[in-house]
């Protein structure tokens, strides 16, 4: 379903249902000729009619065929005449032959198609005007097209007219009375997103279109991607926002701004208003398909709770002061100089965000860099994805994932490692198990059952059911199996590693410790299993890699990164499609605040600060002196803060009070600073703790670009007026200035145009060729101009690849007689990370709480049932969440996500984190479960704090009386 | 600054180099690790902890700190220590 980048991705237009050609294009590279009503055209072989005929500009009226699904024919309104053979076939159908001579349109096929629509309408309500689809519709064009009169049957015999409705989605409606079972909901379903929820119940007259077992949509097994409903020709799928705005008068282009795949999107808009997000079919990302998420929970960013003016306060326990932009940022600017004069040039900091813009991103750390005189600036990827940079760094030599999504079309084995694809990345996800449906094997490596493991129509070949914290273990014993079996890439691994640090880590490898034998005590997985799941990923040919948060936060994350990497190299899966090391990133712009240089070691491009012709570049462009010095990473920054020598700091939207680890520790780090600046959509939980809170902007109310999971760089464009005024980086850019550090940039362009030439990787990118090409993958510069999807073709980025050891050390948090159960965290697919979004749309219908899971063996063993208050208590501190009890988590393991926080799933989480990059392990946590009848005392006070807040919220909004 | 965390922080940066083997390329390992990660103020806290009796860390990890301290010693460079 990949299509060509189009070189006019026209970004803003006026609104008209995207161009549908009505199959899917060829692969074949042999063309054939044939003639179309007199006109001749060429395409590849297997291309079908009505497709070829399409990009003649010849439109054949159709209902049931559609680009995005294989053809299936149907509807009969088709059809053509082609010279030399019998009737009238199915254009949709019928693959071009070379010298095929086709006649689209003459009587006797008007009468045909008159004939088919004509039916089609006696079961049709007549209510065009007043329908919700009006003026776009397929069946009310194709009406138009053939002609259609009279309906001689009358409307008086048997029909569905009074079907009832299904309005139980909150974001569409099923109106069945509309539908002519056309089946592409269905296709769609199994095709685009391969949920197998819906399908075509009864025949003839009796089939209609039936969720589940003819289950309302929300109860049913869907998970509301909206691919259905886009895919209807009818209104009897729409969006319930269509139906309460009317249809929109233009669209712009942008990027999703959730996840890490970094969808492209066709924001449909009416004036200022978003009527709906359509999936871009032109998107390189996402090729049409979206998650319910970008959809649909868009919601958030016109929410009553969006504060919209700058506040201030002297002390948390003062009420809010609403004030002008001026008085706010001359406040801050003055808090933070005079720390600066008080306690010294290191006792302030920034914090960049992975849910803002790469230019926004970049921004914050300059402004640290140069107007604050340090380097104190870190990103919130320190809490998810660091080691992957550290890792990928070391052994290849680029901080990146080295594939592109499309890749996954070529892989034969597919190894899945601490990552939940369906639930995080949703649209990769539809792209792989397409893959795993044309046949490529699955092994997954993960301590729960994910629903990969067995789903409608996939089946994982092997799952490594690991208990939480062995990863490494089990990668080195996967490698000691390849080695040990002579399964390794010999050719390869001469041709591209460096040859003694192969030797070394062979020895290493081959040490008995490192046996599947001798570590299968250790990871709980059976020796025959690894070395079965070994021998699957060495034989290919096209094995590849996605992992996850699994992987990174961990102890051990780097380390499990640098053994992923090592795998790879050794049977020579890295450098063409197919293959390859992708970690699947959370945010929707990770990828891009670690490159646009948001850690405080690193300049952007991952060049280290102690680098002084790097830092001399930098000196040039900025007019400063930079420090060649490492600055605090985030934990850090709270330790010096609790001991008193770091006093404050700018966060640009994060939440770190809800979102890291051992929150009480966070609390106390916040509570003693004396000057905290937080800049984002809503009072989150940090924002309580904060003396200036600077009102951020959503992604539809500015310019700039995201990078995803596959170095995707995407514009993101501005589809309405920012609330509160100012676009992120403006707000920036003000603060910079008050502090003495002039800037002034009149548009992202600017920045992006700064980067590049500061940045070899991005040496290439430019806004014109963004609009241009619609997306671009970095690197970009004079070796690739169009950018590259797959890394390390001919050698690695750092020349030879290399080795690193690799030694398991097991984690300090184990269970214990006090702490027997360990506790993994990870997450829904209604909800976004911290929540802050999502819980303020209606995906809140599906995950209104976060739930404890508990296998029944350890329920029953505390004596706790299915929906009771459960106790959950670590070294660090405790909370209470309610049970389920289900065999999805082993015995021994609980399981729960932290989207909303009043769970407070953070108290329990612990200061661990990975020996490379201080990443949390949130993924391992030793903790006892006990059955309780009330809340938690942390979070009795949580709530007491959350309202004293909010009070002193509402007194800053409240009119001053005179 | 919490030294006992920073010991924590060094011990496991060494055992992740710790394969024992070759003594020099892991002590040169972990040196070069904590020099390119720690701010000067982690390591001037970390050298204030290391004059004490019982400072916690592991062979490895104390033979690299006490090198890198060294090093850094001699090249007297500036440290930005509020
Ligand atoms: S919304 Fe998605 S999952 Fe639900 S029925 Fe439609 S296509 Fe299937
Ligand atoms: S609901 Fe729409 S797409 Fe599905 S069968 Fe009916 S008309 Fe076709
Ligand atoms: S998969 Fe990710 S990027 Fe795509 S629509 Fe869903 S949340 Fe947005
Ligand atoms: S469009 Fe070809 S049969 Fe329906």
């Amino acid at each position: 379903m990949s299509q060509a980048p189009s070189e006019t991705a026209l970004a803003y237009e006026a609104y008209r249902r995207p161009e549908d050609l009505g199959a899917p294009p060829s692969e074949s590279a042999t063309m054939v000729r044939l003639t179309i009503d007199g006109k001749t055209v060429t395409v590849p072989e297997g291309t079908t009619v009505i497709r070829a005929a399409a990009l003649a500009g010849i439109n054949i009226p159709k209902l049931c065929a559609s680009d995005m699904l294989e053809p299936f024919g149907s509807c009969r309104l088709c059809l053509v005449e082609i010279e030399g053979a019998k009737g009238f076939p199915a254009s949709c159908t019928t693959e071009v032959a070379d010298g095929m001579e086709v006649t689209t349109q003459n009587p006797r096929l008007a009468d045909l198609r008159r004939n088919v629509m004509e039916l089609y309408i006696s079961d049709h309500p007549l209510d065009c005007l007043t329908c919700p689809t009006n003026g776009d519709c397929e069946l009310q064009d194709m009406a138009g097209a053939v002609g259609l009169r009279d309906v001689r049957y009358g409307y008086a015999g048997e029909n569905h007219l009074d079907a009832e409705k299904d309005e139980s989605n909150p974001y569409f409606t099923f109106d069945p009375s509309k539908c002519i079972v056309c089946s592409r909901c269905v296709r769609a379903c199994e095709e685009v997103q391969g949920t197998y929820a819906l399908t075509i119940d009864g025949r003839g007259f009796e089939s209609k279109v039936a969720a589940s077992q003819d289950q309302p949509f929300l109860d049913s097994e869907c998970v509301s991607c909206g691919a259905c409903v886009q895919a209807c020709p009818t209104a009897t799928l729409t969006e319930t926002s269509l139906i309460e705005m009317g249809q929109p008068e233009h669209s712009v282009i942008t990027t999703c701004a959730y996840c890490g795949v970094g969808c492209s999107f066709r924001a449909e808009m009416k004036g200022e208003e978003v009527v709906k997000m359509i999936p871009n079919k032109d998107g390189h990302a996402n090729h049409g398909h979206s998650c319910v998420k970008g959809r649909f929970a868009f919601g958030y960013a016109t929410h009553k709770d969006r504060i919209t003016a700058p506040l201030i306060r002297e002390s948390i326990d003062d009420p809010w002061r609403e004030v002008s932009w001026e008085e706010a940022i001359g406040f801050a600017a003055d808090k933070l100089s005079k720390i600066r004069e008080k306690y010294g040039p290191n006792s302030i900091g920034g914090i960049t965000s992975s849910r803002c813009t790469n230019e926004e991103t970049y921004l914050v750390q300059k402004m640290v860099r140069s107007a604050f005189g340090n380097n104190n600036v870190d990103t919130c990827a320190r809490v998810c994805h660091s080691p992957t940079g550290y890792g990928l760094k070391s052994t290849l030599g680029e901080s990146a994932g080295t594939q592109a999504f499309d890749s996954v079309l070529k892989a034969n084995v597919i190894m899945i490692i601490g990552a939940n694809p369906t639930v995080a990345h949703p649209v990769f996800a539809s792209q792989m198990k397409r893959r795993l449906r044309e046949g490529a094997r699955l092994i997954v490596i993960d301590p729960l059952q994910i629903d990969l493991v067995r789903s409608a129509h996939v089946q994982a070949d092997c799952h490594l059911q690991l208990r939480p914290g062995t990863n490494v273990a089990i990668i080195n014993a996967l490698a000691h199996a390849v080695l040990s079996e002579g399964l390794e890439d010999r050719p390869y691994i001469e041709d591209r590693c460096e040859p003694d640090a192969f030797e070394d880590w062979r020895r290493f490898i081959l040490e008995e410790r490192n046996s599947p034998e001798a570590l299968a005590e250790v990871t709980g997985v059976p020796a025959e299993d690894v070395r079965a799941a070994a021998r699957l990923y060495a034989a290919g040919p096209n094995s590849a890699i996605y992992y996850g948060l699994g992987v990174s936060e961990h102890a051990q994350g780097s380390t499990m990164v640098m053994g992923i990497a090592n795998l790879a190299m050794a049977t020579g899966n890295l450098g063409r499609e197919g293959v390859g090391v992708s970690p699947l990133r959370g945010q929707n712009n990770v990828q891009g605040a670690c490159d646009m240089g948001s850690f405080p070691h690193e300049l952007p491009g991952y060049r280290h600060i102690s680098d002084a012709e790097t830092r001399a570049l930098f000196e040039r462009e900025w007019g400063v002196e930079l420090l060649p010095t490492p600055g605090f990473r985030i934990p850090n920054m709270f330790d010096a803060a609790i001991a008193g020598h770091f006093k404050g700091l700018y966060v640009q939207g994060e939440d770190m009070a809800q979102s890291d680890p051992d929150i009480t520790h966070v609390s106390d780090a916040l509570s003693s600073l004396e000057c905290l600046i937080v800049q984002d959509l809503f009072l989150n939980e940090t924002a309580k703790f904060a003396h200036v809170f600077l009102p951020g902007s959503s992604f539809l109310e500015k310019n700039g670009t995201f990078t995803n999971a596959e170095r995707r760089i995407s514009p993101v464009r501005k589809v309405m007026k920012p609330l509160a005024g100012y676009e992120d980086w403006e707000v920036t850019q003000l603060l910079a200035n008050a502090m003495g550090y002039p800037m002034s940039y009149g548009h992202p362009s600017e920045i992006m145009d700064e980067v590049a030439r500061l940045t070899p990787t991005f040496r290439g990118v430019s806004y014109e060729k963004l609009d241009r090409l619609g997306s671009i993958q970095w690197p970009c510069n004079e070796k690739a101009e169009r950018g590259t999807p797959t890394m390390h073709v001919d050698t690695f980025t750092r020349g030879r690849g290399l080795f690193r050891l690799t030694p398991y050390v097991a984690t300090q948090e184990r269970s214990t007689a006090r702490y027997p159960l360990l506790l993994t965290t990870g997450r829904v697919l209604s909800q976004y990370n911290v929540g802050a979004q999502t819980r303020r749309t209606k995906n809140d219908q599906w995950h209104g709480e976060d739930i404890l899971e508990i296998h029944p063996h350890d329920a029953e063993q505390r004596g706790i049932e299915q929906d009771d208050w459960v106790g959950l208590k670590s070294r660090a501190g405790d909370t209470v969440l309610r049970a389920d009890v289900t065999e999805r988590v082993q015995p021994g393991v609980v399981y729960t996500t932290f989207h909303h926080p009043e769970s407070g799933a953070n108290v329990v989480t612990t200061d661990n984190s990975d020996w490379a990059t201080n990443c949390p392990e949130y993924k391992v946590t030793a903790v006892q479960a006990y059955k309780v009848t009330r809340l938690s005392d942390w979070q009795l006070e949580f709530g007491d704090f959350t309202e004293t807040q909010l009070e002193l919220l509402r007194k800053a909004r409240a009119p001053v009386s005179a | 600054m919490n030294t006992a965390k920073l010991v924590r922080m060094a011990n496991d940066i060494a055992a992740n180099f710790d394969c024992g083997r070759d003594r020099a390329s892991e002590v040169a390992g972990v040196v070069d690790h904590i020099g390119r990660f720690w701010s000067p103020y982690m390591l001037d806290a970390m050298a204030r902890h290391m004059q004490s009796g019982d400072i916690g860390l592991s062979g490895l990890a104390e033979q690299a700190l006490r090198e890198l301290i060294e090093e850094r010693s001699q090249s007297a460079e500036t440290t930005h220590d509020p």
